[in-house]
């Protein structure tokens, strides 16, 4: 038999090694996923299948938290502000990681250096698209009406992510468009269908159920888009520069151990890589591509590169 | 003859035994979810759609589905029981809904609201097979202007026809549309009223100033009442309604029906609208409308029917355009897409065991929303038994946590309690609640739409009056004012009289 003092001597000393190098068994209770939107809309959907995929591989709960408010400022800098233990994790995304520092005075946070990235999950390639009746059917073709028009081309979009690829659509071009802004996509969708907004920015899979009503003219992807392979994109057609993608990735306060970024960039990408995940993805319009770390910081850092570009050229300034 | 071919297809569907149970767990928990306030069917959905990932997709959409109309049912309840408006929707039925309770006919309210539910429930299901093609048409025929002309005249009508004089209608419903603009500004993402504040960034919610302006305001209220001692609010008249009941809530039922189902199509207004235009439409043609907003049965069977309507034609947009007109809808698409099937003009053709079953389950769960909550009301009316003293504490909390539930942030509590007071105080000074309630939901669509039809129409007003429907709306909400004017103006020299 072991002397009770030696057992309880060794109870201590794990339970102390289980204090210090908590990295090693992580994670050891549930984790909170902030989706910095409010219940609804496509990247919240597909967050859950994220954070189902987490809970599988790690075995401990991975809890979707909702903090809605402010365009996704309110939940983004409460995930910036959260302790870099890897139990608060955050879910980035075009609108909070490339646009909304640009635009609002509100978005405190750096994104390049508030966070620590985890891993890339997805891509959602945009298009632009025209009501069926607007007698044109190729790039050239309209961007010629819209010289000739000179502004009074008008064009609709549901987020701001939308707004910035119509932005930059208009640098590139040497065009001038009005722009009527909706909260959502879906409610855009009436007023293009009947023509009574000439064009539309858009995601691709939203475009699709109602081909035949709007034309897409180009994808504002880098690749063509998985659903409309017959659409060209901007890059195809001569602007190399013009390259606008809706994603999204997870990501967590700076400062987080690296092993733990290990740990979850690891089941990150052996979740994407299963395929019923990557059909559900694949049918929400999402095309999975999964990232190292490093990969992903850097691409977040090209993409406010990118927007800050686009939003200085066309004379915005942060409200 | 293919329509029936198709709803027998569908009636298939939804009643096999899997599908019919998936069914009641989604009415069932709408209903709860109804009940309380803040939680709304859109954050119950949204928690539960990993779990349909392994279902069948009509079984997943039958659920779905099933908590967004049960959650219409549940809404009712609380309205009427605590004066507590959960959605948009439910804000015209605590008006009569809430004075009925307190005169001891809460039962009777609760059960014509749930039969008008099912009434409107069914025959909304009807008019989506028979009427889908033409509505859909509708739809895309409403430009901004039109829209911004019907929410001019649905918060006219709110303004004018309540209680008091048609001056302090309308200066509530503009106190509300101020309240209504505070945060980011529609067009520019510029901040408006917010004195650099995040939380007012997104605009206050329209459930937090309900809560704060009806419940909470009511309880001060009432506790302010020396006279009416705590527990002996009214006594618990029957809870069936009487044959005369019946026959007063038939027609407008029906009429509630007609105003739902039209304008539970149009995306982003739907059920809130046609509730309140089926409410004062009754009001209008009451033979003697001063008894709305003292307990008319009318009101209640009008603005329910109305709404359940809504909530039946509004998956019109969603399934045969792809076209969601709230957020809940567009999360039940976003469920479908998730699970392969893809909404839109081929779905009925590529899908008719999905879409149809769809419909046929709609009729199934009303119908068992309705079993549900017949027996329920004795139940419920007993709440009205428990003394204030035990009430006003719960409601308060439950209050509360719905609201905390919404965004997680103390911020709306102290907003709940601040609208208590100011809605206290208005109560004292004898303005009226609900146009101001009106007013918050309606004065920030009112300018989306404005806006964006004045940048359609770079700028030219003429908009509004060359779209044949727009003009429509516009004359109707300048005879509202001419016709409601010296009809109180007389009533009120009469009563100095």
């Amino acid at each position: 038999m072991f002397p009770r003092h030696l057992v309880l001597a060794t109870l201590a000393a794990s339970a102390f090694l289980i204090g210090a190098v908590h990295a090693a068994d992580y994670p050891s209770r549930p984790v909170q996923y902030i989706v910095p939107f409010g219940a609804g809309g496509a990247a919240e959907l597909a967050s859950r299948v994220v954070t189902e995929g987490f809970t599988e591989a790690l075995g401990q709960p991975f809890v979707v938290e909702n903090r809605p408010g402010a365009n996704g400022i309110i939940g983004t800098v409460q995930g910036a502000k959260a302790a870099p233990d890897g139990y608060t994790l955050l879910q980035a995304n075009g609108a909070t990681f490339s646009v909304n520092p640009l635009l609002y005075k509100a978005a405190t946070y750096d994104p390049a250096k508030d966070f620590t990235p985890i891993g890339l999950v997805a891509r959602q390639p945009y298009v632009i698209a025209v009501s069926a009746g607007l007698p044109v059917h190729t790039l050239d073709e309209l961007i010629a009406l819209a010289k000739e028009k000179g502004g009074r081309l008008t064009y609709a979009t549901g987020s701001t992510s939308h707004q910035l690829a119509g932005e930059l659509f208009q640098k590139e071009a040497g065009i001038k468009l009005t722009h009527v802004p909706y909260n959502a996509t879906n409610l855009a969708l009436p007023d293009v269908i009947s023509g009574r907004v000439d064009l539309i920015v858009t995601a691709a899979y939203t475009a699709v159920p109602h081909l035949g009503k709007i034309r897409p003219i180009a994808a504002t992807s880098a690749e063509r888009a998985k659903l409309l392979p017959d659409v060209p994109t901007f890059k195809e057609l001569g602007y190399p520069n013009f390259v606008v993608e809706g994603w999204f990735g997870v990501s967590a306060p700076a400062g987080l151990p690296p092993e733990v970024v290990k740990t979850l960039n690891t089941a990150l990408n052996k979740h994407l890589a299963q395929a019923k995940v990557r059909e559900a993805f694949d049918n929400a319009g999402f095309e999975v591509t999964p990232s190292t770390p490093e990969e992903f910081g850097s691409f977040i850092k090209q993409e406010l590169e990118t927007g800050r570009n686009v939003v200085q050229a066309a004379g915005i300034e942060p409200r | 003859m293919d329509a029936l071919h198709s709803l027998a297809l569908g009636f298939q569907v939804a009643s096999s035994p899997l599908n019919l149970f998936y069914c009641l767990i989604g009415v069932s928990l709408g209903t709860l979810i109804g009940i309380l306030p803040g939680v709304g069917p859109l954050l119950t959905i949204a928690m539960l759609i990993p779990l349909t990932f392994g279902m069948p997709p009509e079984s997943s959409v039958i659920m779905l589905a099933g908590i967004y109309y049960g959650a219409s049912y549940g809404g009712s309840t609380a309205a009427i029981l605590v004066n507590l408006p959960g959605e948009p929707s439910s804000v015209v039925t605590c008006i009569d809904g809430h004075q009925m309770a307190r005169q001891g006919r809460g039962g009777v309210a609760l059960a014509i609201a749930a039969i008008g539910s099912f009434v409107a429930g069914s025959i909304g299901t009807a008019l989506i097979v028979l009427c889908a093609p033409i509505l859909q048409q509708w739809v895309i025929n409403f430009s901004p202007a039109d829209y911004a002309s019907l929410i001019f005249m649905a918060l006219i009508a709110t303004a004018t026809l309540v209680q008091g004089s048609v001056l302090n209608g309308i200066g509530m419903a503009l106190l509300g549309v101020l309240i209504g603009l505070v945060g980011m500004d529609p067009m520019t993402g510029a901040s408006r009223f917010t004195f650099g504040s995040l939380d007012l960034m997104e605009g206050i919610d329209f459930v937090v100033v309900a809560i704060g302006v009806f419940a909470v305001a009511e309880i001060v209220q009432t506790l302010d009442e020396k006279e009416s001692r705590p527990g002996e609010v009214a006594a618990t008249g029957s809870i069936w309604p009487s044959l005369a009941d019946l026959k007063a809530s038939c027609l407008p039922i029906l009429r509630g029906t007609g105003i739902g189902a039209l304008f539970g199509v149009l995306p982003g207004t739907g059920p809130t609208i046609s509730s309140i235009a089926a409410y004062f439409f009754e009001r209008r043609i009451a033979r003697d409308p001063s008894r709305f907003g003292h307990g008319a049965i009318e009101g209640v069977a009008a603005a329910e029917s109305a709404n359940n309507a809504a909530a039946q034609t509004g998956f019109i947009p969603t399934m045969t355009m792809g076209i969601p007109g709230s957020a809940t809808m567009a999360m039940l698409l976003g469920a479908l897409m998730m699970n392969g099937v893809n909404p839109g003009p081929n779905m009925i053709a590529q899908r008719p065991e999905l879409f149809w079953g769809l419909i046929a389950s709609m009729w199934i769960g009303n119908l068992m929303l309705l079993i549900l909550n017949l027996p329920l009301i004795g139940m419920w009316v007993k709440i009205l038994r428990v003394p204030y003293r035990w009430l006003f504490p719960a409601i308060l909390v439950f209050s509360a946590l719905g609201l905390y539930s919404l965004n997680l942030r103390a911020f709306d509590l102290y907003l709940m309690l601040g609208f208590g007071v100011g809605g206290y105080l208005l109560a004292r000074l004898r303005c009226e609640p609900v146009p101001f309630i009106i007013g918050i939901i309606l004065g920030p669509m009112l300018e989306e739409h404005f806006r964006r039809a004045m940048v359609i129409s770079q700028g030219d007003p003429s908009v509004f009056v060359t779209s044949w429907l727009s003009l429509l709306f516009l004359v109707l909400s300048v005879l509202i004012v001419l016709l409601m004017t010296p009809r109180k103006r007389l009533r009120a020299e009469a009563a100095a009289a």
